[in-house]
């Protein structure tokens, strides 16, 4: 053996392995020395002896081991994960080692990043994912021009006559296809009737947005697309209906055989001939689809139209197209009051276009709190450097290169930022429930809303670099040092603490200032708020129910039908000793449902249009006003004497009186309330002002007419009303009572948005609301971080200089001089950040300008208050390390280093 | 990731001399007549792509010849696969070498 092993020594292709072997990665080394040898062995020992081996064989040998160069220059990229490993094994025991600090990291930046992940996933789901349909980039709607030429504000409907004319005339539209919104509707036949949203749509808007049916077809261009309408007949005669596919499951148990089947919808009945794929619900997640009527008038523009590009087409080319036949045919029909100039925006812009600005204001808000988050985890990186640096000391003194350090200490802060990140994931989704279940329902698109690639993307990429961010300021700073000094016990400190410590001053200032905008914004909000739910709503929402029922033209094609059904539930209703007051309106105040209809007036004796001459038209029932609790202020209310048969009478609101007739007497006048058909009718009362529309609308005029005296031509005014009633008792509570006795009456009919008004009203701020909880949340976020951020501060700046506040105690110094000098350097940081964010709150709270009401966005006030609140969370906050420094023994300090 | 397609002539050639039990890297240079600076690198990047596996010999075998143990390469169940697609490319590839080897157990062969 020992012979063999001597005679390997004389053997140059096994030195030429181990030399060679220097060069692979340590890790590797053993096995891929053994690997070579045994294999050159190998081949020896079947050759013959070394000695008898001819000099052929020799360099061939020599020839094979010198691939083996080639070999472990290959496994060179292996040497970087290598040193990776040791830098992440390394950093692991480093946070284990200290599992509180490392705790308190990793919940800073998971706070950050969850908030963060959840915003981001809102605006991926609303505003980055690109719609459902086959080229979504291709899809546009088309609509007039506003005179301001904004992209989505003063968007118009469009004519019958336009939406036909456009998609036969333009060719650089490969489709176009029209609807109106989507409205509530009743679905009956079967069990219980349906309350659901009816979209109307031409057959050629599926195509257009690139949609098939799951089951069955679409509408053919016979069954819609015709310019055909007539809105006096009773019955919209429509005999084809598609279903969605979430109520085919829902009320039709995804009965395969459902085509050809009859439902009755809107009082029709009507075949069904389509259902849609699951997830297709539009226009407004529409429920079903009927064939829209096109309506020849060149003065009802009701249709909202989507073109779908040629390919390689842009916006611009179908709009100077459109333009031109637009204008061909206003100057054919001058009676066409459009304005003559044509928008494209595209489709999915269109649809997200309102809740745009909120959307990046919350990610702005957020990406503060991320900021700020990064600062504290840094500011506590830095402090940590501090105690470590004599362990990066000795790694340099062992040979440890300044680029290795910095590797080292990088590797461990993005260890922290993908802890960071995982933990901020589950975090995020905590909140996105959270912000869904309480997100106002206008908000397009919630259903877009969730955790995708794109977020997972998102969060991994922001781990990684808010890793980096907040690793590389300690990690540059701990590599910089003085070998020798820091060697030397504690003799450096002072010389790189002082520039560690104006960096961590320098983060805390941003915090500050970066918390002061939040904070500003969410008061603002917060301020705004209180102002909208103080407003004087003109009513008393207290003890009052409400609910909306649509009576179908196919089963009460006439007015006199209508009203007679009315008059039976009134009366029903007034029976019930709980009943205070019982009424019917066409738009409740502040709801959303029904005929809300506003427009011209014109005073008896007026040659032309007065200004201001312009309301609400209500249609109520004689106990409105009671039931609602709005006074009446002159004249009187109508009563069962005011019917059809009797002469017209009107009750204006004040506003509506002082503007038109200022001097005061506003009874005995008379007006004509602007439709077609109608007469001369005497004011008999003016009532209080009601907020109708908004909460934060100035003036509320409105004219109300006796239901029982609208207009047989006017059926649709009255088509879709909604009861208001007054209890003694709890108004939920008389809900069951409200829906036995309608259904006594027509057992067809359903019932829908019973609620109380209070819940109405709250629904009206549920905007508001939302946007000020959740600035609200952030700011208070931040505020607290910020504090922690300064409180760390203070108190590692306390311990360092636990040795000269010894000597001012030994010099004589009281508590309070020493709680003076801490809390002076803590405010001269927080006044810094003051400054900054005050200014950075003037420049950015712009941007809230459509979100408040009644509140200037630099309202003195709330700037005041909340930078006052800030200073004093960081008192406090420097206040408890100041305490601390009081108790400092100075015969401790001075022999401490 | 289909690695397959990423085949190479001469990993081809590599995986189908492991196929036919050439499992050793001289073996494998000897069959194939490829330098060992292109199939050591080979080896290792099959390996690591999960086409091939390796293994030690067994360390008794080694001891007896007074040697260190070798390593020899297997062809995994991907390995397979992605050989009978290049077969299908190179198709004179299972024409190259013998289908027998000189030795399946190449330690036991000095006996």
């Amino acid at each position: 053996m020992s012979d063999r092993r001597s005679k390997n020594i004389l053997k140059p292709h096994l030195w030429l392995i181990r030399i060679i072997g220097v060069i692979v990665p340590r890790r590797l080394r053993a096995d891929w020395k053994q690997e070579w040898q045994a294999e050159l062995q190998y081949r020896e020992l079947m050759l013959a002896d070394w000695d008898k081996l001819i000099w052929t064989a020799k360099l061939d040998l020599l020839r094979r081991s010198l691939g083996a160069f080639w070999d472990a220059l290959c496994l060179q990229p292996r040497r970087l994960e290598d040193e990776m490993f040791q830098d992440l094994s390394y950093g692991i025991r480093m946070l284990l080692k200290r599992p509180g600090f490392s705790a308190v990291v990793i919940l800073v930046l998971a706070l950050g990043i969850g908030a963060t992940t959840a915003i981001f996933s809102v605006v991926n789901g609303v505003l980055l994912r690109p719609l459902p349909y086959p080229e979504p980039d291709r899809l546009m709607t088309v609509f007039f021009a506003s005179e301001k030429g904004s992209r989505t504000e003063g968007i118009n409907t469009v004519t019958g006559p336009d939406y036909v004319e456009w998609r036969t005339q333009c060719h650089s539209c490969a489709e176009m296809g029209a609807h109106t919104g989507a409205q509530p509707g009743n679905l009956t036949g079967g069990a219980e009737p349906d309350r659901v949203r009816v979209g109307r749509v031409t057959g050629s808007l599926f195509a257009t947005l690139g949609v098939q049916p799951m089951l069955g077809r679409v509408f053919l261009p016979e069954e819609t697309g015709r310019l055909l309408f007539n809105s006096n007949s009773a019955a919209t005669g429509n005999t084809a209906v598609i279903l969605s596919y979430g109520l085919w499951q829902r009320r039709f148990g995804a009965d395969p055989a459902i085509i050809g089947k009859t439902v009755k919808v809107e009082g029709d009945a009507c075949a069904v001939i389509g259902v849609m794929p699951e997830g297709f619900n539009y226009p407004d997640e529409a429920d079903v689809w009927l064939p829209v009527a096109l309506n020849p008038k060149r003065n009802n523009a009701y249709l909202h139209v989507i073109a779908r590009l040629q390919s390689g087409v842009t916006a611009a080319q179908p709009q100077a197209e459109l333009t031109t036949i637009a204008r061909r045919s206003a100057t054919e029909a001058p009676d066409n009051n459009q304005a003559p100039g044509l928008n494209l925006v595209p489709l999915q812009e269109h649809m997200v276009g309102n809740v745009r600005p909120s959307l990046l204001i919350f990610l702005g808000a957020v990406s503060f709190v991320l900021l700020i988050a990064c600062a504290n985890v840094a500011n506590l990186l830095l402090a940590r450097a501090a105690t470590r640096q004599k362990e990066m000391a000795i790694r340099a003194a062992l040979g440890a290169g300044r680029l290795r350090i910095v590797r080292q200490l990088l590797t461990e802060s993005l260890l922290i930022g993908l802890l960071g990140g995982g933990l901020g994931l589950l975090l995020a989704f905590g909140i996105l429930n959270l912000l869904l279940a309480s997100a106002p329902q206008e908000i397009p698109r919630l259903n877009a809303i969730g955790i995708d690639r794109w977020v997972l993307g998102f969060t991994l990429l922001l781990s990684a670099v808010t890793g980096i961010t907040f690793g590389l300021a300690p990690a540059l700073q701990s590599s910089k040092l003085d070998l020798n000094a820091s060697l030397k016990e504690g003799g450096a400190q002072m010389i790189g603490g002082m520039e560690r410590h104006r960096l961590r001053g320098l983060l805390v200032v941003a915090e500050i200032s970066m918390a002061l905008m939040l904070l500003i914004g969410a008061g603002l909000l917060l301020k705004s708020f209180t102002r909208l739910r103080e407003t004087r709503l003109g009513f008393n929402p207290d003890h009052v129910l409400s609910a909306s029922l649509t009576l179908p033209d196919a089963d009460y094609p006439t007015t006199a039908q209508v009203k007679a059904y009315y008059q039976q539930a009134l009366t029903r209703l007034a029976e019930h000793p709980e009943v205070q007051a019982a009424s019917i309106i066409n738009a409740l105040p502040l709801g959303k449902n029904g005929a809300r209809i506003q427009g011209d007036l014109t005073v008896e004796g007026d040659a032309e249009n007065r200004a201001g001459a312009f309301a609400r038209k209500l249609a109520i029932s004689p106990d409105y006003f009671r039931a609602l609790g709005i006074p009446l202020l002159k004249g009187r209310e109508f009563n069962d004497r005011d019917t059809a048969d009797s002469p017209g009478v009107l009750i204006i609101s004040e506003a509506l009186a002082r503007r038109l007739w200022p001097d005061g007497d506003a009874l005995g006048k008379r007006l004509n309330i602007g439709f077609s058909g109608e007469t001369w009718r005497e004011v008999v009362g003016v009532a209080g002002d009601a907020k109708q529309q908004e909460l934060g609308e100035r003036s509320s005029p409105a004219v109300y007419q006796p239901y029982l005296q609208v207009l047989d031509s006017r059926r649709w005014m009255l088509g879709d009303l909604t009861f208001a009633i007054r209890t003694t008792t709890e108004p939920q509570n008389f809900a069951a009572v409200l829906r036995s006795d309608l259904q006594a009456v027509d057992k067809q009919l359903p019932l829908y948005d019973v609620a109380p008004m209070e819940q109405v009203i709250a629904r009206k701020v549920a905007d508001p609301r939302f946007y000020m909880l959740l600035l609200g949340s952030f700011s208070a976020l931040a505020l607290i971080l910020a504090a922690a951020g300064i409180y760390g501060v203070i108190s590692y700046a306390v311990t360092q200089r636990t040795h000269e506040i010894g000597i001012r105690v030994a010099l004589g110094a009281k508590a309070g001089d020493v709680v003076k000098l801490v809390i002076t350097q803590g405010m001269k940081l927080v006044l810094a950040g003051l400054a900054i964010g005050l200014a950075g709150a003037f420049a950015l709270t712009r941007v809230l300008t459509a979100f408040v009401y009644q509140v200037s966005v630099t309202d003195p006030i709330t700037f005041t208050v909340l930078s006052l609140l800030l200073v004093a969370v960081a008192m406090l906050a420097c206040y408890l390390p100041a305490r601390r420094a009081t108790k400092v023994d100075p015969m401790v300090a001075l022999r401490c280093e | 990731m289909d690695k397959k397609s990423y085949l190479s002539y001469s990993e081809a050639v590599i995986l189908q001399a492991i196929a036919s039990s050439y499992k050793y890297g001289f073996d494998i240079m000897d069959i194939s007549g490829l330098p060992s600076g292109t199939v050591y690198p080979a080896l290792r990047r099959l390996e690591e792509t999960g086409l091939v596996e390796s293994r030690w010999e067994k360390e008794g075998v080694a001891q007896r010849a007074q040697r260190p143990a070798r390593k020899y390469y297997e062809l995994t169940r991907v390995g397979k696969e992605a050989l009978a697609e290049a077969l299908k490319r190179y198709r004179l590839l299972d024409r190259l070498m013998p289908r027998v080897p000189r030795s399946v157990k190449p330690s036991t062969e000095r006996g």
